[in-house]
């Protein structure tokens, strides 16, 4: 089944959002590991991702209306 | 002395204007100074003595009611230290010194330089390749000669640190790069202080208060021995609303952890983004 999700990537990975992030079809369930595989975010440059306002990890599975955001290494001052 | 200190703020105290609906009676910049000169004390103390008999001063009277008379006392009592006097430091310096913090300890081994002037407001074409110490100095006193400045030119240590941090209440993190930040939290959570950590990269950053038994900044950067010295803000640079904002953020978080021994973003971190003007807290199960 497909679902929609809002995708938010900060920083230097805002380069890789996709068209119509607040409205991005996933299949249900699509972990967050395979969800930065289909926007070819690099990995190792992906710090911390929150589903709801929550911090989780890589496994967690997707349903629709999350809200997924994805943040770097931000160290500016 | 504080009998007679008293006595001359309530006779130079001025009635109440009635315009803001404060119902206290005043005490103007210039009799604050007269009362420190006379007595020979800072310009706090006579402010202090002055809001602990219900009389306000009038350079806080725009702080009521975000603040009480006793918070202001309180404040006013209170002591910070900030680590970094570049675009996060300035503003934070700038804010702090308004609201009345009573003593700022300001550290950084930088001079300005013109790549600064985009966004650090201590930065000038008069300060550059002045200290930003020596800055942050002159910029405080302008603002409020009641509070005490005590400023140290050079960087922040494991060494040197813990002797600095232990002069102050708590700590304020406007360091620039990854590794710096998770040195500075190390030490200060060993002192024994709360920090009060900002980080941006372009429009984007992140706040967050760290509590010496907390995990802290593991929860946003994950583990150290992955991490590069420097973060996106290596690519991005740093544009002047976000680092402004940012720094405004840990200013509300100042006055939570000292007026209420607790922080708002404990355990917790705020994310901003000024491009789509997305905020939100984000929690850590």
């Amino acid at each position: 089944m497909t679902v929609q999700i809002a995708v938010k990537l900060f920083a230097s990975l805002q380069r890789f959002t996709p068209a119509d992030p607040d409205r991005f079809p996933i299949a249900a369930g699509l972990t967050v590991a395979e969800l930065l595989e289909r926007l070819a975010v690099p990995p190792q440059e992906v710090k911390l991702v929150f589903v709801n306002g929550v911090k989780q990890d890589l496994n967690t599975p997707l349903e629709g209306g999350d809200r997924v955001g994805i943040f770097p290494a931000v160290g500016g001052g | 002395m504080s009998g007679a200190l008293l006595a001359d703020i309530v006779g130079l105290a001025e009635a109440p204007s009635g315009s803001q609906g404060q119902p206290f009676r005043t005490l103007s910049v210039n009799h604050v100074q007269v009362l420190a000169d006379r007595y020979g004390i800072a310009g706090r103390d006579v402010e202090i003595a002055a809001l602990e008999s219900k009389i306000l001063p009038q350079r806080y009277s725009r702080n009521l009611k975000t603040v009480s008379l006793g918070q202001q006392a309180r404040l006013l009592r209170s002591s910070a230290l900030v680590v970094g006097l570049g675009g996060l430091g300035g503003v934070v310096v700038e804010l702090v010194a308004r609201m009345g913090v009573g003593a700022l300890h300001v550290i950084d081994g930088d001079r300005f330089e013109e790549s600064n002037l985009n966004r650090q407001v201590l930065c000038t074409g008069q300060t550059l390749g002045e200290t930003k110490v020596s800055a942050a100095v002159d910029r405080i006193q302008s603002i409020n000669p009641s509070i005490a400045v005590f400023s140290y030119d050079g960087f922040l240590t494991e060494k040197t640190g813990p002797a600095i941090i232990e002069r102050a209440d708590l700590v304020i993190d406007c360091l620039g790069g990854v590794t710096e930040r998770l040195m500075l939290e190390k030490v200060t959570k060993e002192a024994g202080r709360p920090l009060i950590s900002a980080a941006v990269a372009g429009l984007s950053g992140h706040v967050m208060t760290v509590f010496p038994e907390d995990r802290g900044l593991e929860l946003i950067y994950g583990d150290p021995r992955d991490l590069s010295p420097a973060g996106a803000e290596a690519v991005l640079g740093c544009p002047p609303q976000g680092v402004t904002l940012l720094a405004a953020c840990q200013c509300s978080e100042v006055a939570h952890v000292l007026l209420k021994q607790e922080g708002v973003l404990r355990n917790r971190m705020l994310a901003i983004d000024l491009d789509d003007f997305t905020f939100e807290i984000v929690v850590f199960p």
